[in-house]
């Protein structure tokens, strides 16, 4: 334990720590741990009773940044959402395709970040695509949404693009082979096609609406 | 009737009594900074390494017209109880390298421990800024480091060992060697605890995926094409049972890390597991930062008198 037990009578002006101060940060701790414990059971899959009690500590955590849930890699490694876009021009110069993550990115930190770029706008893009069909029975259903990051990110495009005329912005996902085919065959080539879903169109964003 | 009243009230006074001393004990002992000065070294390299990062691709993240567009980014923030904030939005275009110059300068000062206990709060502001303002390019590593530094900053102890402020106070006579403190000690104890949060929550919750019951799950981590390993190792799939062990094994480590590592014999092992745990998901899927923010962490736990070459007293 990293704690020394001999310690020096004369460095001890801070271990001789008055009551009420222990009290008060006592207090402090529990409520801390408290919200910590709170937060992570409130993840999903989670009781009405646990997201109850965390809505409790919410803004606190809310406010430091301090109410993540740290599953990694659950409930087991999936497959690698990949980000697509084309931007068309308009005015005979060739489409540009742009991937998220791009391979060639380093340092590796680097091409981290742009993974995580692809893993949230998948993530928001499934999720918006999910809540079009939640609609009332007497009512049509809502309008294709593409989700708040793909617009988002064919802004950032059309904007380091200039003359761009429309940005498509496609998702696919790097699929996992199965280990049975890996005995079998070998590890398959990163490109292999086999391994990728079909490309999916989230949304089609005129460049002047940016 | 009395004694069957009284027997109850005396084991419940008994209880609060010793409930009471563990945690005096526990939280309110002084602790040697050293382990904690190691900590915030590690933290401050890592934070300014990634904002050494990001400024490769200043504008593109932090700018108004990056990626995560700040409209978006304040809706997020509103729809999440509107506790959210982050000073990158105060930053207009035109000032942004000045200010991602000054983020660099303050998380320089904070790894080498220069005017720790601001620079601490502020290397955890910026921390928490850089997180809001992208969330979009957040993973694990972003989350710790922040955990980290704020502990360090909350308990006013960043500075207290392995600093330059501590070496420039000696150097004017005006303090000795780095002292045992409770502060250092309340910030090893929750740097402890978060530690065993974290690793827990991450074992709990694998236990609902199929693949880490039938041993897969660390093959199918080394089929993640997209991570681009530093060494190619997927060789080892060639060996099922070798595959199998390492799923065990860290399913193990991560149930049975928040129990054991109070225990003074498990301590070693867990930590060295820990390290090789670590620094293996940063050999096969490239996560080196995360890795060496987790070991970072686990730092709290090895004891100064290790660190300085003596016998442990546990």
């Amino acid at each position: 334990m990293a704690r020394n037990k001999q310690v020096p009578d004369q460095i001890l002006e801070d271990g001789v720590w008055p009551g009420w101060a222990k009290w008060v940060v006592s207090g402090f701790l529990v409520w801390h741990l408290s919200s910590q414990v709170a937060a992570q059971l409130s993840a999903q899959p989670s009781s009405g009773l646990e997201r109850a009690v965390a809505d409790l500590f919410a803004p606190y955590y809310e406010g430091l940044d301090l109410g993540h849930a740290y599953r990694y890699y659950a409930p087991e490694p999936g497959p690698t959402p990949i980000v697509q876009a084309r931007l068309t021009y308009g005015d005979g110069r060739p489409d540009v395709e742009v991937r998220l993550p791009d391979r060639d990115l380093a340092p590796r930190l680097r091409y981290q970040r742009h993974l995580n770029l692809a893993n949230h706008m998948f993530n928001d893009s499934m999720q918006a695509r999910a809540h079009e069909h939640e609609h009332p029975p007497d009512q049509p259903p809502h309008e294709p949404n593409p989700g708040r990051w793909a617009a988002s990110y064919a802004r950032h495009l059309a904007r380091i693009h200039p003359g761009a005329k429309t940005v498509s912005i496609y998702t696919t996902r790097h699929l996992l082979p199965n280990l049975a085919d890996i005995a079998r065959e070998g590890i398959p080539d990163v490109d292999d096609e086999r391994y990728y879903e079909v490309l999916t169109l989230i949304g089609e964003f005129p460049c002047d609406d940016f | 009737m009395r004694r069957l009243l009284s027997l109850p009230i005396a084991y419940a006074r008994e209880l609060a009594r010793g409930v009471g001393r563990g945690w005096d004990a526990f939280f309110f002992t002084p602790a040697d900074p050293l382990s904690l000065g190691l900590v915030r070294i590690m933290t401050g390299a890592l934070l300014l390494w990634s904002m050494a990062v990001t400024g490769l691709d200043l504008h593109a993240f932090l700018g108004s017209y990056g990626w995560a567009d700040p409209a978006v980014v304040r809706t997020f923030m509103s729809e999440r109880g509107g506790m959210g904030w982050s000073l990158w939005l105060a930053v207009p275009d035109g000032l942004l390298v000045p200010a991602y110059a000054t983020a660099l300068a303050v998380l320089f000062m904070f790894t080498i421990g220069l005017g720790s206990r601001v620079t601490a709060v502020l290397s955890w502001m910026i921390a928490v800024s850089t997180a809001r303002r992208v969330p979009v390019m957040l993973f694990g590593f972003d989350q710790i480091v922040a955990i980290w530094t704020f502990y360090l900053a909350v308990t006013g102890s960043a500075g207290r060992a392995l600093s330059l402020d501590r070496w420039l106070a000696h150097r004017r006579g005006r303090g000795g060697p780095a002292v045992p403190t409770v502060s250092v000690n309340i910030a090893l104890r929750l740097i402890q605890i978060h530690l065993c949060i974290i690793y827990g929550m991450a074992g709990l919750a694998k236990l609902q995926g199929p693949a880490w019951w039938d041993g897969t799950a660390f093959g199918l981590v080394l089929l993640t094409r997209e991570f681009r390993s530093l060494i190619d190792v997927s060789w080892l799939l060639k060996y099922p049972a070798a595959v199998n062990l390492a799923t065990h094994v860290t399913l193990a480590f991560e149930l049975l890390y928040p129990v054991l590592i109070w225990n003074r014999l498990a301590r070693p092992p867990l930590l060295f597991l820990a390290v090789v745990l670590h620094m293996g998901i940063g050999i096969t899927l490239g996560l080196n930062e995360f890795g060496l923010a987790m070991i970072a962490g686990n730092l709290a736990f090895v004891s100064a008198d290790i660190l300085r070459g003596k016998a442990s007293s546990g």
